[in-house]
């Protein structure tokens, strides 16, 4: 009498002692998808909060004419490595919800949308409680070649020919003002009753400000906006 | 010692699973029950002989023994079964290149062997099938498994979801490129009436 194809199938898992799988080795697998969907959001969570700080910091209507264009000014404030964490960590997120269970019935865009919103919430919170300044400036310390935020800032802000100078308040003597800049050159800043100093501005040495206006001479400038260097509220004075 | 198919028969493929991790022979209940409709799906997804089918499918069977503990009882069994099949079909054909060579004399095999014994094969039907099976042989893969489940198998789009693990929209938005490069493709063939 020959076997059938079920009994085949039975002698063999008898024959060769095969057993089903525990369920725990299911759970354990079930767990570490979440896990890597928790880890893959808060990624971009971080990568998140680093861009809202970059954006916040990088005052794009004061900057009009720092560059040749409005896309120029964009890209070379762009936060480029944060924005690829971003896009990494949304990426990693969209594609570990496909794996989670029935979780290839959510299409790929609806995921991405949601990793993207998970991102955005857990990033505004973490951008909220000043995480993302202090992950920016440990990261900025310990890569290298990244070029932190504050450095692309400085840059910016120390093109005198364009109209933009910033560096720490040395003396202010009525009207005249005697700044270094960040590279280390002094200059002599005169502003008027015209000139916009924001109400934040104490003009107090130490201080750390940023300035709109015209460069008169070699190391002469003319102020029409006098603000802080941290803007948006964020005081920080040097004293 | 086998279970009978009187007790199979009264069970639910739920209540299978469940006395197959108590008692391997239940095992059997599930594979004589799906048997006929996946070495099926095999023939008309893989063009395979009879032999390397069935041997297909114990593999796949082997596979749904080892995770019978991860089935999700959320899902239909059945569908569950499929896409187990499915990829140990799909990866069988990934591992011969060589496959192609003379698949239409393959499938012919599989298609005899389908048809009841008692009833003379017509020809015209045999033709037809095999006509559509090749062009459908044609097609890019993600598009004949599509229409192999939804129109060989008759599966609900929920199914075919379910087995592919794609969103029921990607389903549908493949099923209809794929029913248009069927349709292309069967242009220049007798399938076409005008070419008749």
């Amino acid at each position: 009498m020959t076997m059938s194809n079920a009994q085949r199938l039975v002698e063999r898992i008898r024959s060769d002692r095969l057993k089903p799988r525990p369920r725990w080795m299911f759970a354990a697998m079930t767990a570490l998808l979440r896990l890597a969907y928790v880890a893959s959001a808060a990624l971009g969570a971080l990568a998140f909060s680093v861009v809202l700080f970059a954006v916040q910091q990088a005052e794009f209507n004061l900057l009009t004419h720092a560059t040749h264009s409005r896309l120029e000014l964009f890209l070379s404030l762009l936060p480029l490595a944060w924005l690829g964490l971003l896009a990494v960590g949304l990426a990693l997120a969209a594609d570990s919800a496909r794996r989670q269970p029935g979780g290839y019935k959510i299409a790929f865009a609806r995921r991405l949308l949601y990793s993207l919103g998970m991102s955005a919430v857990l990033g505004t919170v973490l951008f909220v409680a000043g995480g993302a300044q202090v992950l920016e400036r440990s990261f900025a310390e310990r890569v290298g070649f990244y070029e932190s935020l504050q450095e692309k800032k400085a840059r910016m802000w120390s093109q005198p020919e364009r109209g933009y100078l910033s560096g720490e308040l040395l003396e202010a003597n009525g009207a005249q003002l005697r700044l270094r800049a960040f590279d280390g050159q002094e200059w002599a800043v005169r502003y008027d009753s015209v000139s916009f100093i924001a109400p934040i501005v104490r003009l107090l040495p130490g201080d750390t400000i940023k300035i709109v206006g015209i460069q008169r001479a070699e190391r002469a400038f003319s102020a029409r906006e006098i603000r802080p260097w941290v803007g948006l509220g964020r005081r920080r004075h040097r004293h | 010692m086998l279970v009978s198919k009187k007790i199979c028969d009264e069970l639910s493929d739920a209540e299978i699973v469940q006395k197959a991790l108590d008692e391997v022979d239940f095992f059997s209940c599930l594979y004589t029950r799906y048997e006929a409709q996946l070495l099926r799906y095999i023939s008309h997804l893989g063009s395979v002989p009879a032999a390397e089918a069935e041997d297909l499918l114990q593999e796949a069977f082997i596979k749904v023994w080892r995770n019978l503990r991860a089935f999700n009882p959320a899902m239909k069994l059945s569908s569950w079964l499929y896409r187990i099949v499915h990829n140990q079909v799909i990866s069988s054909l990934r591992r011969q290149r060589s496959f192609g060579k003379d698949r239409m004399a393959l499938w012919k095999d599989a298609f005899m062997a389908t048809l009841p014994a008692d009833e003379p094969s017509p020809a015209e039907a045999f033709d037809a099938a095999a006509l559509t099976h090749e062009v459908v042989e044609q097609l890019p893969l993600p598009y004949r498994e599509v229409l192999v489940l939804r129109y060989f198998e008759q599966l609900s789009y929920e199914d075919i979801s379910d087995i592919l693990e794609l969103p029921e929209g990607t389903v549908a938005t493949r099923l209809n490129r794929a029913k248009r490069a069927f349709a292309r493709a069967a242009a220049h063939t007798a399938l076409n009436p005008q070419n008749q």
